[in-house]
């Protein structure tokens, strides 16, 4: 009889082998837009500034930077000692050229419109920068600072046009803790320690990971030890672990994603805020999460998750569920039940289409259960489960009427392109067409303002307001959850979720 | 046979096959460009902030900016041109080196698959023959429908269940484990349970021509001769009826590839191996047009070659076939 198991399976003791999902798409940051390749490029680059603990800039190829008063006027100043992996000196020309290509449209960097308030880049020596914004923004540091810096001596000679095309996504010359070693695209990527980096010695030699498409191969080289991490655990798949392997390390913290039903408040009957508050009422968001995912979420109160502790403001109105309340306010709009019991007014009924995309089992339960409890207090809902192109095309171009979705990922309250007027598509991503004046004012200014009480008061304004008029049906915060073999010295109470849980990944040890 | 029928015979059919790509490449960029959503779709909800200009550029690059049939147009003067299959919208890398690195997978896959396919049907073909209507010849031919009939994605996911989660007696996901990469007879393990799905789902046609066979040359003059001859059964079935009746077994795999080769783009996405059907099915829904159109492409290719191939080798199995 065969055995399915990989036990006694040979093992590279140096290699710490991280198990995702899915494999990423490009080395070069120019282009890549994924979670994976996101991944692999914090191994191979270094930002200007990274992300520290409580998600705060820390110095790192930029050694310092400061504004001038008006916010307009940031000057970087770089570290001296850096070189990249062929060995060329690092300097202030690398740092101008990658945002020149990256403010050049003929680049096609897909990121542009988050920096099109930076004005100019300049050198104003060989480790001196200096950028010039149109308007001060808030996000400069933590965002802006926080891109990948790219070798202008091998990418200054690509026309921009070109950059597209160019081999530098397969083979990629970097400053960062370690080098490419070998991509076989959808199994393995990996990294081999580099031995000049400038922040010092890097204590993982190796680091592969390895592409593992399905969930319950991940969790079996979990159990067997030959994975040291899995990023990104499913709640059935960490209920698993947490079961049958107590000797694994866990990580479960609030991660930066809050889930929605997005409204189309250009359709009849969701442009009534009685509706939507009805509907809030009317859904059991609590008995979803206890039921359907374990008690392994948070009902949200609001756009900003709970992970964002230094932002999120828990004093705004909530929707605790009430059908009973929620008939009431259906009635008190003019929305009386029809002969079907359905509601109604002026022959319009209220009826609504709920588009879902990657539907799995759950998701399509938890489609059931809405579609349950709507028809409790009269409201008709049918389901339509879509491939995520097709979903994206129907959402951007409001022609949904529901739709299960979510944002977040980022450690910021910012919701500039999600909420203000407009950035209705194809502008931005306020898929709701929500409009008030409040919120516009809180998200253009808090985009602007750099002092954090300063923000936080424009933001729990925002937080507030947009609870009172739900251009989303608040669903849930989720968990991050990850696994770490024993062998991996690190301190899991120091990490951060989401892309940030391999920020240090080079201080970690590896026992034999 | 003669060398220059054969020759002549193979430029007609492949000068015949270029009409035939040439439709197929048509329908196929012409659906892909009439379904909706798309590349900057994806993109756009990527990049949170992706302005218009940003994504106008974005569609240039690409060729988006035209219609289908424009970019169609595209896209077949790069193929005759240059032999280019364009690079992937998604990792920008030519579509040709994408598919160059799965196409082995997909081919040991399918070699396993039909190796499978063939230790099964054939013996049992030939033991129906010659038990014609025995319990054995009506239970092994409903057993065989019944594997014809099931979905191979239901079968998959069937098998899976059974022998990988529950059984735990063979992977049910990839090629390798991971730290044995590398290892053939752990490629081997992994690939036992997907080629099977695929051969008992195409079991059936090639145990019903074996067994058709097998009863069309039973009845010949020449194995009754043998018979007369007093030559012990065996050697009557395996020297004298067998060699005839795997004849027409040839051209049944022509037959049989574009449904094995279809099949085995779905069994690749239900047991997640990193073969062409499951790029295909990822650059579908990523609408990756370029690589969707090269997998499209050499798909196709590979079933009009293998329908060739079954033809040219029946002629050089059989003297009597000519290639006029």
């Amino acid at each position: 009889m065969l055995c399915g198991c990989a036990a006694g399976a040979a093992r590279d003791p140096n290699s710490l082998v991280i198990l995702e999902a899915a494999d990423g798409a490009t080395l070069n940051p120019l282009f890549s837009t994924d979670a994976a390749s996101a991944l692999y490029e914090q191994f191979i680059f270094d930002p200007l500034v990274n992300v520290g603990d409580d998600f705060k800039p820390i110095p790192w190829l930029a050694t310092a930077w400061r504004s001038s008063v008006n916010h307009l006027h940031w000057t970087v100043d770089l570290r001296r000692d850096v070189h990249w992996s062929d060995g060329v000196p690092f300097t202030s020309k690398d740092v101008v050229w990658t945002w020149q290509a990256q403010l050049d449209p003929a680049t096609g960097f897909p990121y542009l419109g988050q920096f099109d308030y930076i004005a100019s880049v300049r050198a104003s020596g060989p480790s001196t920068v200096e950028f010039t914004l149109s308007q001060p923004n808030a996000l400069f540091e933590s965002q802006a600072l926080n891109a990948s810096i790219l070798p202008e001596h091998i990418l200054g000679k690509i026309p921009r046009r070109q950059l597209r095309l160019s081999a530098f996504g397969e083979h990629p010359v970097g400053t960062g803790p370690f080098f490419l070693e070998r991509w076989r695209h959808d199994e393995e990527i990996s990294f081999t320690r580099n031995p000049r980096w400038w922040h010092g010695p890097v204590t993982v030699p190796r680091i592969a990971v390895r592409i593992e498409l399905n969930d319950q191969a991940r969790l079996d080289a979990m159990q067997e030890g030959s994975g040291d991490v899995l990023d990104g655990l499913g709640t059935s798949g960490y209920a698993i672990l947490q079961q049958q392997a107590p000797k694994l390390r866990l990580l479960h913290l609030p991660d930066l994603y809050s889930f929605f039903i997005y409204t189309n408040l250009r359709r009849l009957g969701l442009d009534d805020l009685h509706v939507r508050q009805a509907m809030l009422y009317g859904w059991d968001r609590r008995a979803v999460v206890r039921g359907l995912l374990h008690g392994d979420a948070i009902v949200a109160t609001g756009v900003v998750p709970i992970a964002l502790r230094l932002w999120y403001d828990p004093n705004v109105r909530r929707y605790d569920y009430d059908p009973a309340r929620a008939q009431d306010l259906l009635d008190a709009a003019g929305w009386p039940k029809g002969n079907d019991g359905i509601r109604e007014k002026n022959g319009h009924r209220l009826a609504f289409e709920l588009l879902l995309t990657g539907a799995d089992a759950a998701t399509e339960d938890l489609a059931a259960e809405f579609q349950s409890d709507m028809r409790a207090i009269g409201v008709a809902i049918t389901v339509r489960s879509l491939d995520f192109a097709t979903f994206l095309t129907e959402t951007q171009s409001l022609h949904y009427d529901l739709a299960l979705g979510g944002w977040g990922g980022v450690p910021d309250p910012d919701q500039f392109t999600l909420l203000e007027s407009k950035q209705i598509p194809p502008t931005g991503n306020n898929l709701m067409s929500y409009s008030n004046p409040t919120v516009d004012r809180d998200v253009t200014l808090g985009l602007r303002a750099l002092e954090y009480s300063e923000r936080k008061a424009l933001y729990d304004s925002m937080q507030r307001v947009t609870a009172e008029d739900l251009p989303v049906l608040f669903y849930i915060n989720t968990y991050y959850r990850a696994a770490f073999n024993p062998r991996v010295r690190v301190s899991v109470k120091d990490v951060l979720p989401d892309q940030y849980v391999f920020r240090d990944v080079y201080a970690w040890r590896l026992d034999r | 046979m003669e060398t220059r029928p054969l020759t002549a015979y193979i430029a007609r059919r492949l000068a015949g096959a270029i009409p035939l790509l040439l439709l197929i490449s048509l329908i196929s960029y012409g659906l892909m460009g009439l379904a909706p959503g798309g590349p900057t779709a994806i993109l756009s909800q990527q990049a949170r902030s992706l302005t218009p200009a940003a994504r106008h550029a974005y569609e240039v690059a690409l060729g988006l900016d035209k219609p289908w049939y424009v970019q169609y147009f595209y896209w077949l003067k790069e193929l005759i041109v240059h032999g280019s299959l364009g690079n992937s919208f998604v990792d920008q890398r030519p579509v040709l080196a994408r598919i160059a690195e799965k196409l082995p997978i997909t081919v040991e896959l399918l070699s396993l698959a039909l190796l499978l396919t063939l230790v099964i049907a054939i013996p049992i073909g030939i033991r129906a023959a010659v038990k014609r209507d025995s319990f054995f010849d009506n239970a092994s031919t409903a057993i065989a429908l019944i594997g014809y009939g099931v979905p191979v994605f239901w079968l998959g996911i069937l098998l899976i269940d059974v022998f990988a989660m529950h059984l735990r007696w063979l992977p049910g996901s990839g090629i390798n484990s991971v730290g044995r990469e590398g290892d053939p007879l752990d490629l081997l393990r992994h690939l036992i349970l997907p080629a099977f799905t695929l051969a008992i789902v195409s079991v059936a046609g090639w145990l019903r021509y074996q067994r058709a066979s097998m009863l069309d040359v039973l009845d010949e003059p020449y194995v009754q001769t043998a018979r007369s001859k007093g030559l012990p059964e065996r050697v009557v079935l395996y020297r004298h009826a067998l060699r005839n009746a795997l004849l027409p077994m040839i051209t049944l795999l022509g037959l049989q590839l574009p449904g094995l080769v279809g099949g085995a783009y779905f069994v690749e996405y239900i047991f997640s191996i990193p073969g062409m059907g499951y790029l295909g099915i990822n650059s579908i829904f990523q609408r990756d047009y370029p690589t969707v159109m090269g997998i499209t492409m050499l798909s196709a290719l590979m079933v009009i070659l293998g329908n060739l191939l079954a033809d040219v080798l029946y002629g050089a199995a059989d003297p009597r076939i000519r290639y006029d």
